[in-house]
């Protein structure tokens, strides 16, 4: 912007002799993440790392000396980068499909891919035992047809079985960031490129996959710090033999209470999600071209040719496979033993006061959803159209601190839930910020790491507006907010509607800080879910299932309800 | 221009091309002739862009063919034609340097680096972009985006050139140069292109032939000049900026008198056929003093454009258009006034529908 923003604030310097830069919101932001990322995580590191005033670094030394941590970090790097091409090499077909047509149950198929990523890690481990574990439906039938004596399938403990998983947790996010991204992207490049002589493939490479390289790169690195901190998938599917940075600190903190060495680690691992960022930001701001973002009625078509309904079927089809057979025989598992789970799940027999009704907790759970949904759609948009504006403005100074503050708005998902949770714990419950006996923590742990999905899925978008649009919106009289409203907006509804979704899965599905910060008397579905698990006996593992198959179901219900969401006039893009 | 049937590069065949209800090409033939210039002309939403889209093989037609050189294209992909394409919105890779935009297409034709290079400053040279090479495309004006557009589509010298109004998005002074330069650029190098506009004034000033459609069909073909001097129905007329046209009646007496609501007109050929007829009458048929065909008016408006003046006549029983030349002595605005038509600037429609 040559600049939008002077351009725009000219007139109002004349009335009132001098007016905030809108950029200056980025404030809220950023006390937001004050309050409750820095504070708490300055708190812990404080505690363990110079519990008697002093710095003591004596943890890092032992880290850096010891081959097992080496080894744990190695496995964790290396995990996370084939996780993430095999997420990306799954799911950019599909989003080229989702990208390009519409077709029948699209909408459907999408929410339900959701799924998988607000399950609470146990449940997912739960659903591919009940498909390709040993007594799984998929070996049982396969040892029927083949005759074998033993099972053909024997991923449990593997690490195709960590890698399988992921990929089936972050499918979503490459075929929603991507897909909508694709979406918008103006097709005569494509056909400019096919008349200079450019075959399928040559297309492909040569102009699809620079001018998509943002939105890749931003699912990527998305996928990438999800899988660089993994916790459960790996705790629970991977077995004994496996540990990324997060399972380490994990034990370190609740097995051994080594609690010097497990903030250490967490430094570690803050430290490689911010390097990495900084190197995404790098990139990003190298790959974001001033696109002619087209609205996706232009784009998207019914297919015509049989190619194209063939690409569709195998992309449905390898969907219902990866995505939802686990979840079908989660269900079939849950209702194998019976409707007697189902029914159970209504009585308080013995009168505990631990007991929940099912509906309390699906009220709870959509209650905090629905407040995280608001609080991380709000600061989540603003950071993403400061972080926007601001890369494009002229002025050197502002393209620095704009590349100085992508990283920190990322840092929530690159932070050990574990780590953030103790933080809580030891620093928000005395003044001055004294929350731990109010219902709010949650929404407010939720909105945190809701808060980076949202700047991810809105940023690609928002910089691909061309710069000039912005700038003839504001010289025909359009204040700063009218042109966010009118020109921004519009365009970057879709992408909006993405990031809702997104942040009311995470919020459904988030545990682990859940699990922490939860008061007894406002437990969410997750919570349930796992205190089910926790109890012995066939009869509590069914209620688990049977919870969990609610939990897919609300959520399901809830995505769906947010796609079709319309705002005023701003309606799919 | 005469033609022999080696002459012609390209043949549209009987088009046929609907979107779902919308019957958008309905039957359209014609004919291109290597280093012909020819326009397709026509308001927006006439089928002019698909007619192109066919062409280049981005569309499919629902029946008809395109023949290269008497060999039927229709299964060849787009990659595979060797045609070059202006579009509309240039969609230049915004990803790509001027060069590497300009050299796409030669890359795609395997040739060796060098030769690429050389052919791209080739044709900057010719654009007028000399030393753009390492220029970001973002950055350009609107103008020197054009020619880049321009330049990428010419170099790996296609066969047929399509342009797809590629002037629309500029300014009045800057689409005038760009048009004279873009005729000398096509001419020098012996382009075949077809040129779509909605534009008369570019349609006249760039084109061998012009070839008119609407509404899915093609409503008259030719050179620039005849068809402005005979337009074959009152749409022609009216999209060429004449709207001088009259309902009469001609008598199997005398061809050349049409009865007129502004009185007999005598015409000076022979154009008309008996019984009911459209008459066009052209701007410049009016002289102040005259002695054939003088109707009576009142002057209504005036404009001064130079070396002309383009007047607005009030008959009792139309409204006439018409340019003066600018010395003739015009009488106040309102006052009433005779002018006579010469019988040559006025002709019948080979169509009568007004």
């Amino acid at each position: 912007m040559t600049t939008g923003n002077t351009i725009v604030t000219q007139p109002d310097q004349r009335r009132k002799g001098f007016t905030l830069s809108p950029l200056a919101l980025v404030v809220i932001p950023l006390a937001f993440l004050s309050a409750f990322y820095f504070y708490p995580i300055f708190s812990i590191v404080r505690l363990s790392l110079a519990p008697a005033g002093t710095l003591d670094i004596s943890a890092f030394g032992k880290i850096v000396g010891s081959s097992y941590y080496l080894k744990t970090l190695w496995f964790t790097l290396w995990q996370a980068v084939v996780s993430t091409g095999l997420t990306l090499a799954a799911g950019l077909p599909a989003a080229y499909v989702f990208g390009h047509y519409n077709f029948r149950g699209k909408g459907l198929l999408r929410a339900l891919s959701t799924v998988p990523f607000v399950l609470p890690t146990v449940v997912v481990a739960a659903a591919f035992t009940s498909l390709i574990g040993p007594n799984g439906v998929l070996n049982t039938l396969l040892m029927g047809v083949m005759g074998l004596e033993k099972p053909p399938i024997q991923l449990l403990g593997t690490i195709w079985m960590i890698l399988l998983a992921h990929v089936f947790f972050n499918f979503t996010v490459v075929l929603r960031i991507v897909g909508s991204f694709w979406a918008n992207l103006d097709q005569s490049l494509e056909n400019a490129a096919a008349v200079l002589g450019a075959g399928r493939l040559r297309r492909f490479v040569e102009i699809t996959l620079p001018l998509l390289s943002p939105a890749i790169l931003a699912a990527g690195l998305l996928v990438f710090i999800f899988d660089f901190t993994s916790f459960g998938v790996v705790l629970i599917l991977g077995g004994s033999q496996f540990a990324t940075l997060e399972v380490e600190i994990y034990r370190q903190t609740v097995n051994v209470f080594n609690l010097p060495v497990a903030a250490a680690l967490s430094l570690i691992q803050v430290l490689f999600t911010l390097l990495l960022t900084i190197v995404y930001t790098r990139l990003q701001t190298r790959a974001a071209r001033p696109l002619n973002l087209r609205p996706t009625q232009q784009t998207l078509k019914r297919a015509t040719t049989t190619p194209a309904r063939l690409l569709i079927g195998a992309t449905v089809t390898f969907m219902l496979l990866l995505l939802i057979a686990p979840l079908i025989a989660l269900v079939v598992k849950a209702l194998g033993d019976g409707v007697q789970p189902l029914s159970e799940l209504f009585i308080n027999r013995r009168g505990s006061y631990f007991y929940v009704p099912p509906v309390v907790a699906i009220q709870n759970s959509l209650l905090i959803a629905t407040a995280t949904v608001l609080a991380s759609l709000f600061l989540g948009t603003i950071a993403a159209s400061v972080l926007a504006y601001a890369g494009q403005s002229s002025s050197t100074m502002r393209i620095r601190w704009s590349a100085f503050l992508d990283p920190i708005f990322m840092l929530p998902l690159g932070t050990s839930a574990v780590t953030l949770g103790f933080g809580y714990i030891i620093s928000l419950d005395h003044p001055p910020l004294d929350l731990r006996a109010s219902p709010i923590l949650l929404p407010i742990a939720h909105t945190l790491v809701a808060f980076p999905f949202v700047v991810r899925s809105l940023l690609p978008v928002l910089r691909g507006i061309r710069p000039d649009l912005r700038q003839s919106a504001a010289v025909l009289g359009a204040s700063p907010w009218r042109v966010w409203r009118e020109i921004d907006l519009p365009i970057v509804a879709r992408a909006m509607l993405v990031a809702a979704t997104f942040a009311f899965a995470i919020s459904m599905g988030e545990f682990s800080a859940t699990a922490l910060v939860a008061r007894p008397e406002f437990p969410t579905m997750s919570v349930v879910i796992y205190r089910f698990l926790g109890l012995p006996g066939a009869l509590n593992y069914g209620q688990a299932m049977v919870m969990s198959a609610i939990l897919m179901l609300v959520c399901s219900a809830g995505i769906i309800l947010i796609e079709r969401a319309r705002f005023g006039d701003v309606g799919e893009f | 221009m005469k033609q022999t049937t080696s002459d012609i590069l390209l043949q549209v065949s009987h088009v046929v091309k609907s979107f779902g209800a919308t019957s958008v090409l309905r039957d359209v033939s014609f004919d291109v002739a290597r280093g012909e210039i020819v326009c397709l002309l026509g308001p927006s939403g006439c089928g002019k862009s698909t007619l192109l889209n066919i062409i280049a093989g981005l569309e499919h037609a629902d029946s008809g063919s395109v023949f290269v050189n008497g060999e039927d294209i229709s299964g060849t992909p787009v990659h595979r034609r060797g045609f070059g394409l202006m579009f509309q919105g240039l969609a230049l890779f915004p990803h790509r340097n001027v060069a590497d935009n300009i050299a796409f297409g030669l890359r795609m034709a395997q040739q060796d680096k060098t030769a690429i290079s050389q052919r791209v400053a080739e044709v900057l040279e010719l654009v007028g972009l000399a030393g753009f090479e390492k220029r970001d495309v973002n950055q350009l004006s609107g103008g020197e985006q054009q020619r880049v557009a321009l330049a990428r589509s010419l170099a790996p010298r296609p066969k047929l050139l399509m342009l797809d109004e590629p002037l629309s998005s500029l300014d009045r002074a800057l689409r005038e140069r760009l048009m004279d330069e873009l005729r000398e650029i096509l001419t020098h190098v012996g382009q075949t292109a077809i040129y779509v506009t909605h534009d008369q004034q570019e349609a006249f000033a760039l084109s061998d032939r012009m070839v008119i459609l609407n509404a899915g069909q093609i409503a008259q073909s030719g050179a620039p000049r005849d068809i402005y001097q005979y337009p074959a129905d009152a749409f022609v007329a009216r999209f060429l900026g004449q709207t001088n046209l009259l309902a009469g009646t001609v008598r199997a007496a005398d061809k050349r008198l049409v009865h007129t609501a502004v009185g007999p007109l005598v015409l000076e050929n022979e154009s008309c056929n008996e019984g009911t007829v459209t008459v066009l009458v052209r701007p410049d048929a009016a002289l102040i003093n005259g002695e054939a065909n003088r109707i009576a008016g009142t002057l209504y408006e005036q404009t001064f454009r130079g070396r002309n003046t383009r007047i607005t006549f009030k008959t009792d029983a139309t409204t006439l258009i018409f340019e003066l030349d600018s010395t003739a002595p015009l009488p106040p605005l309102g006052s009433a006034l005779i002018l006579s038509l010469r019988p040559s600037a006025i002709t019948c429609l080979p169509q009568t529908t007004v």
